[in-house]
């Protein structure tokens, strides 16, 4: 036996942040995972990033968290998107080197204090007095802690399916985990189940790129990381486009009845927003084509991800899918697509510190709460990770609210809402996305970074002092005025703009209008580029801010009206039957939060409201 | 919820006594009516003592829309502890409304049902007892038929809003999906032409709420028929039947007589015409011209025919005649022996067998009203029925947003901007349905477009 604070279960991208987190915050901790070699895994395309996503990763980062810096120590190529969107949709994704992702993780956890890497399957979870006390491990090792983090991915009960063969596993290879999805059975917990799918990788020296579009890696050197210079990259592992035609498609439709995706092997839920290549094209009958994105996975392996042939079709009719598309011709395939489904959690059985409600010092994070994706599961890891270590050491947990980050709206969502298919943060399930942009996101967290002692003194000077830069640039602005210079009425009119009148204007009041770009009034060489850019959209988005602002200080004060946890809606008779039933189930922590679970009504809210201070 | 907004309500039921009450409660209660009342004294309403009441005029563009009695009450010793004033109206319930939409356009929120209690006990004003007791209110006010009639006439609102409501969606879903997607390849089609067109239906829908009359003005019902066949005594009989007499205007001739009622919880104007006859002298011409004019107003007639007499020539006519909306037909004094020919061949006709005079068969007959209006029949002249400020609040705001995007796009603004404006409209559309917006533009998405990795 041996004794932890936190044992953290799984190291996937939400149990590395997690015990990470926990351990620098001065927890005991251990981190049991099934197999050692696949700590922070990406067992989909190794792209990190994009849209809503690109967010996550900023405020990890912002927070303290790792995923940003060892995504630029380990990319191939990265790229701007949105740009044509508008400033402040921007996002960063990146291409990482697998297995070099891999070996950054597993160095860094085996060089942190007070963190110790257990090799093993966790089987069983232990209670005392209701509240959790440890795990045993298949191999008979029992663990002692007075927290524990469920971070187990898609192993809960796995099973993968290709073509009408199923057989149990929590990823293509690798065991499941039967004895704890059986354990948390036991205790009572809510599970569902979903599915997910992953494309065939074929040989990069199979593929014939002559004919197919070359995505560049970004001109300038980017970075996800603020703490660190941007390094720049050579562009030698570009990705490739190609598209689907009208033979691939006509494969697809004569051997539907062979994919567990239509021949009844798979009931649940898939992900809406990744959808097998069968399930688009039975959707989508008109589209004669779709994209596919040749994506490298590393600079030590041929191996590349077919993004966009999510499949699980028996592997010759895989073959002859990908063989009947410009490029892969000859490709040849290394690993095929499956399919996967497992357990998942109900998610609205957590609080918001992603502590399980019915069992005190369990907390769960990733995909095991029907997330998906590496950046949703590395922001709830940290989260829970900071959240247990502030339990263990009796601090209030941290909850970011939906007006502070996209961290916020995704657990907000899983906690109140829960899910109906594997949860993908997008930028459109963020009311308050104007104002949470990936570039700010440290002057938005780092102070709470600091403030919880996960972020060092020495980041938060630096987001602290990029803050007053940008407010100085902005003075600068709004006091320097401008008249009607003929070179710069050219300059607007050229850009489609009125020329300035005798009054001339601020500059503050010319980056206003939409064509008007801060470089085409200052030479910005004196300024750096993320301190004009935060100030250009400070201007151009202001009326959205300050919309946004309001009414996210509007949320401040009904946050503050706190719902007792111990509160009996049996006994507000006047609740609607449903809205009862629902408020009992999630027992949202305040008004705010109740407002947002579909299905409680205006009425229901009132009456809670009037019961609250009971 | 709660904020720092000034609400505002009408806090007498509607139908329940001569004078209304637009209640005030927020920081700029005092400001939002010192824009729109004329005090007789001249004084200025931000600069007179707490607790007072004032005499004078509701006024907008310059015209008097009520005689009003404002009393103004400066926070904490207030119900809800905050300002509050309230606006004493006497012109019945349309003045009533009037001054309430002036008030909403003039800053101030529509308060949520039971808002000014809820704001009273989070203010720490009311103890839970009392504010239970107003809760019991709230939710049984729901079993009310008033209320189930409401709602129902509402569900058709309702599925207006629904409808414009998916539309904006609908919309938003083709901007998001290029923003949550930047692998996609973008549509080309142009978003302003479908914009001005989701415009134009939410000024069509505001439209129709101004000049539909049963929308503010409840439902208006013509009691017509040739002299002497019980019509006075119908009218009568439908007040006393309801006790619920909101205001009484004078006939505007001699031969016409208007009157308010709330009939099976709608508010009804009853118009008593002058008999419907050739007119033989200047004095009932101008009557039958004023029946005339009322039969057009109409959203229903009760044609009325003595039971107990053998059917004149004037009563075939009337038959006879197409009058364009929906007619009941009354067979009155069924207390006296039935004279009247049978009558056959009147489709779409209900009939009803009353007695004014005894109140016999007046509940059916109400009923029958009811069923019409609830069953979509009636009015026909109106496609949509507006029953509260709460909608027209909501439409005007959506109109609002809207309008902003077409700005948006029309200036150049970029997609992230324009996505603003579209989620603030599809918001307010979705206020009164409690609807999770991100998720239907998100089911909007992915049955449109094909994305995903």
């Amino acid at each position: 036996m041996k004794e932890y604070d936190l044992v953290v279960v799984g190291a996937g991208h939400a149990g590395c942040e997690a015990a990470l987190a926990a351990a620098r915050l001065g927890v005991a901790t251990a981190l049991v995972t099934i197999n050692l070699s696949e700590i922070g895994k990406m067992p989909c395309n190794p792209a990190i990033g994009g849209p809503g996503k690109s967010q996550l990763v900023r405020e990890i980062d912002a927070l303290g968290g790792e995923m940003g810096r060892l995504t630029d120590l380990s990319m191939l190529n990265i790229r701007l998107l949105n740009t044509s969107k508008g400033k402040a949709m921007q996002v960063r994704r990146a291409q990482a080197d697998r297995e070099f992702y891999t070996h950054l993780w597993k160095n860094l956890l085996e060089r942190t204090e007070g963190l110790d890497l257990i090799e093993g399957m966790v089987e069983e979870l232990h209670t005392s007095n209701g509240a959790i006390s440890g795990v045993t491990l298949r191999e008979g090792l029992e663990l002692r802690a007075e927290a524990v983090i469920l971070a187990t991915g898609t192993f809960l009960n796995g099973r993968v399916l290709i073509g009408e063969l199923t057989y149990p596993a929590g990823r293509s290879g690798e065991p499941p985990s039967i004895g704890l999805t059986t354990a948390l059975r036991a205790y009572g917990l809510a599970m569902g189940r979903l599915k997910t799918g992953t494309p065939p990788r074929v040989n990069r020296r199979s593929i014939d790129v002559s004919g197919l579009v070359r995505q560049e890696t970004h001109p300038t050197p980017l970075s996800f990381s603020f703490w660190h210079e941007s390094i720049a990259l050579a562009n030698d592992h570009p990705v490739y486009v190609t598209h689907t035609n009208e033979e691939t498609h006509r494969i697809i439709q004569d051997n539907l009845d062979l994919t567990p995706n239509f021949n009844g092997l798979i009931q649940s839920a898939g992900p809406r927003n990744c959808p097998s290549l069968e399930a688009k094209i039975v959707k989508f009958p008109e589209r004669s084509s779709h994209k596919v994105f040749l994506e490298p996975e590393g600079k030590e392996t041929a191996e590349t991800y077919l993004q966009g042939i999510y499949t699980a079709f028996p592997p010759d009719i895989q073959e002859r899918i990908v063989r009947s598309i410009a490029g892969l011709e000859r490709a040849q395939i290394e690993r095929y697509g499956y399919d996967i489904e497992y357990d998942y959690i109900d998610p609205t059985q957590l609080t918001l510190s992603l502590e399980v409600k019915r069992i005190p010092g369990l907390f769960l994070a990733g995909q095991v709460n029907g997330t998906t994706g590496y950046e949703e599961a590395a922001g709830q890891g940290l989260i829970a990770g900071i959240n247990a270590a502030r339990r263990i050491t009796g601090k209030d947990p941290l909850i970011l609210t939906r007006g502070e980050a996209f961290i916020g709206v995704m657990i907000d969502d899983l906690v109140t809402k829960g899910v109906r298919e594997p949860y993908r943060m997008l930028p459109s399930r963020a009311e308050h996305r104007i104002s949470l942009r990936e570039g700010n996101a440290d002057l938005r967290l780092a102070g709470i970074g600091y403030s919880i002692g996960l972020l060092s003194r020495e980041r938060y000077e630096q987001a602290f002092t990029r803050a007053q830069a940008i407010e100085r640039l902005l003075n600068e602005l709004k006091t320097r005025r401008i008249g009607p210079q003929d070179s710069l009425n050219r300059v607007l009119i050229a850009s489609g703009t009125a020329p300035l009148s005798e009054n001339g204007a601020s500059l503050y009041e010319l980056i206003c209008r939409p064509s008007v770009r801060l470089a085409d009034l200052l030479p910005l060489d004196r300024v750096p580029a993320d301190v004009a850019s935060e100030a250009e959209i400070e201007c151009k988005y202001a009326g959205y801010l300050v919309r946004q602002e309001r009414e996210i200080a509007r949320l401040k004060r009904l946050e503050k009206l706190v719902i007792p946890a111990e509160i009996d809606y049996a006994s507000l008779s006047n609740l609607s039957v449903g809205g009862r039933e629902l408020l009992s189930r999630v027992r949202p922590r305040t008004l705010d939060q109740a407002s947002r679970i579909p299905g409680v009504s205006h009425a229901d809210l009132s009456i809670l409201a009037i019961g609250l201070r009971r | 919820m709660i904020g720092d907004e000034t609400i505002a309500a009408i806090s007498t039921p509607i139908g329940e006594g001569g004078i209304g009450i637009v209640r005030l409660s927020g920081s700029s209660a005092v400001e939002i009516t010192e824009t729109i009342f004329r005090p007789a004294s001249g004084l200025l309403l931000s600069e007179v003592n707490s607790h007072t009441l004032h005499y004078g005029h509701i006024v907008s563009g310059g015209q008097r829309v009520d005689e009003v009695l404002v009393t103004v009450m400066h926070g904490p010793r207030t119900y809800t502890r905050e300002d509050i004033v309230e606006i004493n109206c006497h012109g019945g319930i349309v003045a009533t409304r009037a001054v309430l939409d002036l008030v909403l356009r003039g800053g101030a929120r529509l308060a949520e049902r039971g808002e000014f209690t809820k704001r009273a006990f989070l203010n720490g004003r009311i103890a839970l007892d009392q504010a239970k007791a107003v809760a019991d209110l709230v939710s049984a006010k729901t079993r009310l038929g008033l209320e189930v009639a409401i709602d129902q006439l509402g569900g058709r609102f309702s599925q207006a809003i629904g409808v414009l409501r998916g539309e904006i969606a609908e919309l938003l879903a083709r901007i998001e999906v290029e923003i949550d997607y930047p692998d996609l390849d973008p549509e080309t089609a142009e978003l302003l032409p479908a914009m001005d067109d989701l415009a134009a239906q939410v000024a069509r829908l505001i439209a129709q709420g101004e000049q539909g009359r049963v929308v503010r003005e409840g439902l208006t019902i013509a009691i017509i028929g040739r002299p002497n066949v019980g019509k006075s005594t119908l009218l009568n009989a439908l007040l006393a039947e309801e006790r619920a007499i909101v205001t009484a205007i004078p006939g505007t001739t001699r031969d016409t007589v208007e009157e308010e009622a709330v009939i099976e919880g709608i508010p009804v104007r009853l118009i008593d015409t002058a008999g419907l006859r050739t007119p033989t002298d200047p004095v009932e011409k101008e009557g039958v011209k004023r029946a005339e004019d009322a039969i057009l107003r109409a959203d229903l007639l009760l044609l009325v025919l003595d039971r107990s007499a053998r059917i004149t020539v004037e009563d075939r006519e009337l038959l006879a005649r197409d009058w364009e909306r929906p007619c009941v037909l009354v067979l009155n004094k069924s207390d006296l022996p039935r004279q009247l020919d049978p009558i056959a061949n009147l489709p779409g006709k209900a009939l009803h067998e009353i007695s004014a005079r005894e109140k016999n068969g007046i509940v059916q007959l109400t009923g029958a009203i009811l069923e019409l209006l609830l069953g979509g029949e009636l009015p026909a002249r109106n496609t949509i029925l507006l029953l509260d400020a709460w909608e027209r609040d909501l439409l005007r705001r959506t109109h609002a947003a809207l309008t902003q995007a077409q700005q948006a796009v029309r200036a150049g603004l970029s997609a992230d901007m324009v996505a603003e404006e579209l989620r603030a409209a599809h918001i307010i559309a979705g206020e009164l349905q409690g609807v999770d917006a991100s998720e239907e533009v998100l089911d909007r998405l992915f049955a449109r477009f094909c994305v995903g990795k």
